[in-house]
């Protein structure tokens, strides 16, 4: 068996929990704002969301070692092929990356407050366009997935630990 | 000569294929269970067993080796299979962002570990025999 395989399972499920937790911030910096009327730019708070992409990039050391410097063009089919790995970057089964992104074009929440600070000259105050409900959804989601990669994490190690009494 | 016939021609070489797949198909479900929330994302499953089944069984006619001299017919070598990821891109998106289904992959995850438990339980089971072999008992 080879070990740096059951490594890599190890860095996909810890990819897959970074990418669950940026997801749990997004929610409870939408939830912590959800009143919020001023930032930094002037204007109410927008929603936060997490975007998911698979991620093939090469990481390890090895990786980036038979793929950037060990490589050595082949010009005649005789020539031997340095890369001894058959698994290429695209075989690979990806890890996850997880990017924050603000969504900028949604409307804000009007609500008529006369006595608030920020009203305009009828009363009507712009609040965050956050809706709980769907906040509370996307909290208990990311909460699961944390979980099923934490199980998937546990269950590896406990496979290595049982490679390892061979 | 001895060696090879202990380690070769044993069925450790196809023990070991069966680990490897286990390890494999570990990684493969990781990446799906991680990839869960990944727009267009296909899940991957890790074809072993059925390859296993077809290096065994696919010949109509095979010969029974009763003497070493006999030319092996039909009977290939099932310690040879490897293990092979295959994208699943048949299965209808049910949640609407990708095809991954978490019961399914949890399930999976725990056949997975118990085969890969029970595959290194056997391993080591089969060396301790060879090694009771070698010291033997007075």
């Amino acid at each position: 068996m080879n070990i740096r395989k059951i490594f890599s399972a190890f860095d996909i499920s810890a990819t897959g929990m970074r990418a669950q937790r940026r997801r749990m911030d997004a929610v409870s910096s939408n939830l912590a704002n959800i009143e919020t009327t001023r930032t930094e730019n002037g204007e109410p708070y927008r929603r936060q969301v997490v975007v998911m992409k698979t991620d093939q990039s090469a990481t390890t050391f090895q990786q980036l070692l038979r793929h950037e410097d060990a490589r050595i063009q082949v010009t005649d089919p005789r020539h031997i092929n340095t890369v001894t790995s058959t698994q290429s970057t695209s075989e690979k089964n990806p890890a996850v990356t997880a990017e924050t992104t603000t969504i900028q074009n949604n409307a804000f929440r009007i609500i008529y407050d006369p006595d608030h600070p920020d009203a305009d000259e009828n009363g009507y105050v712009n609040m965050p366009n956050i809706n709980v409900v769907t906040e509370m959804v996307d909290m208990i989601a990311a909460s699961r997935s944390y979980e099923a990669n934490a199980t998937a994490l546990e269950a590896n190690k406990s496979m290595t630990k049982k490679a390892l009494e061979i | 000569m001895i060696l090879e016939r202990l380690f070769q021609k044993s069925d450790i070489p196809l023990l070991k294929n069966s680990l490897d797949a286990a390890a494999l198909r570990h990684e493969v479900i990781s990446s799906n269970i991680a990839n869960v929330g990944t727009p267009g994302y296909q899940r991957k499953s890790v074809v072993f067993e059925e390859q296993l089944q077809a290096s065994i069984g696919n010949a109509q006619l095979s010969g029974e080796r009763t003497l070493p001299q006999h030319l092996p017919i039909g009977k290939s070598q099932p310690a040879e299979t490897q293990a092979k990821v295959v994208v699943d891109s048949t299965t209808e998106m049910a949640s609407g962002v990708n095809n991954v289904d978490m019961d399914l992959e949890m399930s999976e995850l725990a056949k997975n570990q118990i085969e890969f438990s029970a595959t290194a339980t056997i391993i080591a089971r089969r060396f301790r025999v060879l090694k009771e072999a070698i010291v033997g008992h007075s």
